[in-house]
């Protein structure tokens, strides 16, 4: 198991206000699967990943991440993630900046320079001289996604990996996903919003809202039961709103 | 890490502001200025326009300058990497905390001692260029002792840089109290300046005076050296300004450890 969460509980702004609670009481990734978690903006997903990799502490729980507490470095060593949200120096050009953070991998230069070029070229990037304060926001993405794949890593979280990026570049990075897992069996826990992006790709699925999941299916699942990602969606989301009203 | 937070700080444009500067001075007194033996000090004088310079004037107001974009410069880097989409970049890789944190501070370290050597090292070309041998004891004092000045001022910069989030928070507050430091080494001259005589009073300066990273120690260690070599070091005074800094170095440990992102 790549992954495996348990009783995993977290709450923000306890003294009075509004309080948000996170309990995901069961969560497992196995070794080789495209998994997915969606949901409504705020509904826990980008915590839940931060809580993974310990940049958020959990109140209670846990989790175990490629066999290991996922406290202790030795969990990161083969794991590589993308937030939603990231800052890169902007001073650097793409080529400093992928050499900067290859090194905190532990990747030797030669090694650095070859995945580069490897990536480069099935990203059809020809912006690596470029500062990164002169990137465009699709830019930007195509270069923290290549900061992402830059180690040959066994597990990768990515959080809105898709965000602002064209239809080219989107498709030449799921074919590079799928060639990597082809060959080197790689885990994937992707969270997105363009469920169209997912649709033919995740093995499972689980559908988080208000800091719990309401729901996990695998593809097979939903191809039977209700056609895309999209009508799984929709369908849990607009009962629940339904319900409300 | 230690290389990341060097490749950081070698993208300051900050701090390359003190070379540049550094290289404007030495122009001007080869142009319009001299550097002659001084047989008052056996060191050297530096003259600029025909006015007289006190070496030991501008030796000080070098380092000041030094001190002053150093800690500008250096503390940017680690600002950014308290900031929750930097700290999820770096974090996230199989590294430690606690790696994280002395890494980043041997990274400063390491910098601030090439950044001081260059300095030494332009100060040397200087009297060099009008046939003066730079004083061997000036330049080891300043590349021992400036990197631990500039250390101490980054202990608790880099405290207040967690402790409020904000760059120009942790840099201001930073600098204030580590330059209020220097009050430390002479309370009794300062409690005697107020008139003040309650032993509380005193007990607490002397706590403080173990509290806050000691700049001014270290900058009077340097100063005796200076004046009267090594055999004029005191050591109580260099075993003060070392344990001056703990206290504070390992606070910013422990909330570190404890910051979430």
């Amino acid at each position: 198991m790549i992954l495996k969460a348990q009783n995993v509980s977290k709450t923000y702004g306890k003294s009075g206000g509004d309080s948000f609670t996170l309990q995901i009481d069961e969560f497992a990734i196995e070794e080789g699967s495209f998994t997915a978690i969606l949901g409504p903006n705020g509904s826990g997903k980008s915590t839940f990943l931060k809580i993974i990799l310990d940049l958020l502490f959990a109140d209670s729980g846990n989790i175990s991440l490629m066999g290991n507490p996922h406290k202790e470095k030795k969990a990161r060593a083969k794991v590589s993630y993308l937030p939603e949200n990231y800052s890169f120096p902007e001073h650097f050009t793409v080529k400093e900046m992928l050499h900067a953070f290859g090194d905190l991998k532990e990747s030797t230069p030669g090694e650095i320079d070859h995945k580069i070029s490897e990536l480069a070229n099935s990203f059809n990037v020809n912006f690596l001289n470029k500062k990164i304060k002169n990137l465009s926001k699709g830019m930007r993405q195509t270069a923290a996604l290549m900061h992402t794949f830059l180690a040959d890593d066994k597990f990768y979280i990515l959080d809105e990996p898709f965000n602002g990026l064209d239809a080219v570049q989107k498709k030449a990075i799921m074919d590079y996903i799928f060639s990597l897992q082809k060959k080197q069996n790689i885990s994937i826990l992707i969270t997105t919003h363009i469920l169209s992006d997912i649709d033919k790709t995740c093995d499972r699925l689980y559908l988080i809202d208000d800091g719990r999941i309401i729901n996990s299916a695998t593809k097979k699942d939903i191809q039977e039961q209700f056609g895309t990602v999209e009508n799984y969606y929709i369908n849990h989301f607009e009962t629940k709103d339904s319900a409300i009203s | 890490m230690i290389r990341f937070t060097i490749r950081t700080l070698l993208k300051n444009k900050t701090l390359w502001a003190w070379p540049g500067i550094f290289i404007l001075f030495v122009a001007a007194i080869t142009v319009w200025g001299g550097v002659s033996i001084d047989p008052s000090t056996s060191s050297y004088a530096i003259s600029l326009g025909g006015v007289p310079l006190p070496t030991g004037i501008v030796i000080n107001q070098l380092v000041s300058i030094t001190i002053l974009i150093a800690i500008i410069g250096i503390p940017t880097h680690f600002s950014e990497s308290l900031k929750p989409e930097r700290a999820s970049l770096l974090l996230s890789k199989p590294i430690s905390r606690s790696d994280m944190f002395l890494k980043d501070f041997a990274g400063v370290f390491s910098f601030c001692f090439a950044y001081t050597l260059l300095t030494v090292l332009l100060l040397t070309l200087l009297t060099t260029v009008h046939g003066i041998l730079f004083p061997l004891h000036h330049a080891i004092a300043i590349i021992v002792f400036l990197p631990l000045i500039l250390l101490t001022y980054y202990i608790t910069i880099v405290l207040f840089l967690i402790l409020t989030n904000s760059y120009l928070g942790g840099v201001l507050l930073g600098y204030f109290l580590t330059g209020f430091s220097s009050v430390f080494l002479n309370f009794d001259q300062f409690l005697k300046m107020f008139g003040l005589t309650d032993t509380w009073f005193e007990i607490l300066l002397h706590l403080l005076a173990y509290l806050i990273p000691s700049a001014g120690a270290f900058q009077q260690i340097m100063s005796q050296i200076f004046n009267s070599g090594f055999s004029g070091v005191d050591i109580s005074l260099l075993g003060f300004a070392f344990a001056s800094c703990v206290p504070l170095a390992l606070l910013s440990y422990y909330l570190y450890q404890k910051k979430q992102f």
